[in-house]
């Protein structure tokens, strides 16, 4: 199961946990400068981005109001149109990163972070298991 | 229609096969669900479409009928005898098209799926996708014949009356249209329930001029469920919270634990009223997202 590469790609897989994505990276993105794989860099002509880079810009750049159908802050459904929407499978891993991105910030979820530490969340609230000691660095194969 | 059979003829033949039956089961992986899904929904959207514009030409050809009617009768009265035989070939011309188009919507309306269902299947899948263990698959079983058929109905109540309504008669459909089950890289199983109720009244009454009139009002009810089973071996279940209404107010809860393992199971209910039932992912992300707040990481590893 661990493919682990001496360059491996920085972005983070998952939805609702985080974890790495450990594919081989194949360049570097123009935001961040951290090394990607091909399936997480942005669909862009001009420059190398990484989906999370361009799902933090687009989601800067969004302006509609945010209204929550339930009126409650952080939780409940949002307005139509604010929920997954579809896409064709080469364009579902920049469309999620983009949702994970609007999600996160709008709704509050902190999702499980399974990965290696990375300052580029350091702005994020996630959730993992604090118990002072270092990462131990194993997979769940091994339990 | 134009352009719909050389659309379905694009499809593959696993493709057609969903259009025909009208039910998916199996297990494939997510993103291969939403390679072989999207053109199925991308193929109903156009028969939707094509399902619109004969509405809009039976229209048309309904106001050229009575337009042509009311033309030959002035014109008769009148005695302009060549406009009234055109006036009756209009006629004759616009119900032949209505004839026509009447053939074409039964046509069409074969071929429709229920959308929303596979709508929603479609847009969740990339997110199954990110969170699913390398080379799991999803089981998938998807219903889009609709949520007020004959194989759906539950029963009729007895007549009834209420307020100015003299016979009232209830049919009882329930449609569990969507069972998704994946297995998560952290181990944790996750499954997914979407159900529409619905609840169809004929009333009936006597209007002021003693006319029987009758209504139909259909009221339905969307049940959104996700049960999701985490490992011991990585999560415990947050003290503090045990059941009880999950913080949106309106959402049901339960968290149970066993030997190795939390169960909690989050439901969300959607009433609303009119036939239409529109459908939203986002309440199934909503009910993942409460049930991965109800427990915590229980070691520290790298998961890959
Ligand atoms: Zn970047
Ligand atoms: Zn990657």
């Amino acid at each position: 199961m661990s493919t682990a590469s001496l360059d491996p790609c920085a972005c983070k897989r998952g939805f609702f946990t985080l974890r790495d994505c450990e594919r081989a990276a194949t360049r570097t993105c123009d935001v961040c400068r951290r090394r990607i794989c091909d399936e997480h860099r942005a669909p862009r002509v001009q420059a190398t981005v990484c989906v999370e880079c361009s799902a933090r810009q687009a989601e800067d750049d969004a302006v509609e109001p945010l209204v929550r159908t339930d009126g409650r802050p952080g939780v409940g459904p949002v307005n139509a149109g604010e929920g997954p929407q579809v896409v064709a499978p080469e364009d579902a891993t920049a469309s999620t990163a983009r949702y994970r991105r609007r999600y996160y910030d709008r709704h509050g979820y902190e999702p499980m972070w399974w990965g290696t530490h990375d300052s580029t969340w350091s702005g994020d609230g996630f959730r993992w298991y604090d118990d002072g000691t270092d990462d131990d660095g194993g997979g769940f194969g091994d339990s | 229609m134009s352009g719909l059979k050389e659309h379905r003829a694009s499809l593959d033949a696993a493709q057609r096969a969903v259009l025909d039956a009208k039910v998916v089961g199996g297990e494939r992986p997510a993103l291969e669900w939403l390679g072989l899904l999207g053109p199925v929904l991308a193929h109903d959207v156009r028969i939707g479409e094509a399902l619109e514009r004969v509405r809009r030409r039976t229209y048309a050809a309904s106001s050229t009928f009575v337009g042509g009617w009311i033309v030959a009768i002035v014109s008769g009265v009148a005695g302009v005898a060549p406009l009234g035989v055109a006036a009756g070939v209009v006629v004759v011309l616009a119900l032949l098209t209505i004839v026509a188009l009447r053939v074409e919507r039964r046509r069409l309306r074969t071929q429709d799926l229920e959308g929303e269902p596979l709508r929603l299947t479609a847009a969740l899948l990339p997110i199954l996708a990110e969170d699913a263990a390398p080379g799991t698959p999803v089981a998938l079983d998807l219903d889009l014949t609709g949520h007020r058929t004959d194989a759906k109905k539950l029963g009729k109540s007895d007549t009834y009356r209420k307020g100015a309504y003299h016979a009232i008669v209830d049919t009882f459909y329930d449609d569990p249209f969507l069972r998704a089950r994946v297995r998560f890289a952290d181990g944790a199983q996750v499954s997914i329930a979407g159900r529409v109720q619905s609840r169809v009244s004929r009333k009936t009454k006597r209007s002021q001029s003693n006319k029987i009139k009758t209504k139909i009002k259909t009221k339905t009810r969307t049940t959104y469920e996700v049960d999701v089973r985490f490992p011991d071996r990585n999560y415990a279940a947050v003290p503090t919270t045990s059941g009880g209404p999950s913080p949106s107010g309106t959402d049901r809860e339960r968290v149970r634990t066993a030997p190795g393992r939390t169960a909690v199971r989050e439901r969300r209910v959607i009433k609303a009223v009119g036939p239409r039932v529109a459908l939203d992912a986002a309440h199934v992300v909503d009910l993942v997202a409460h049930a991965y707040d109800r427990v915590d990481p229980t070691r520290r590893k790298k998961l890959r």
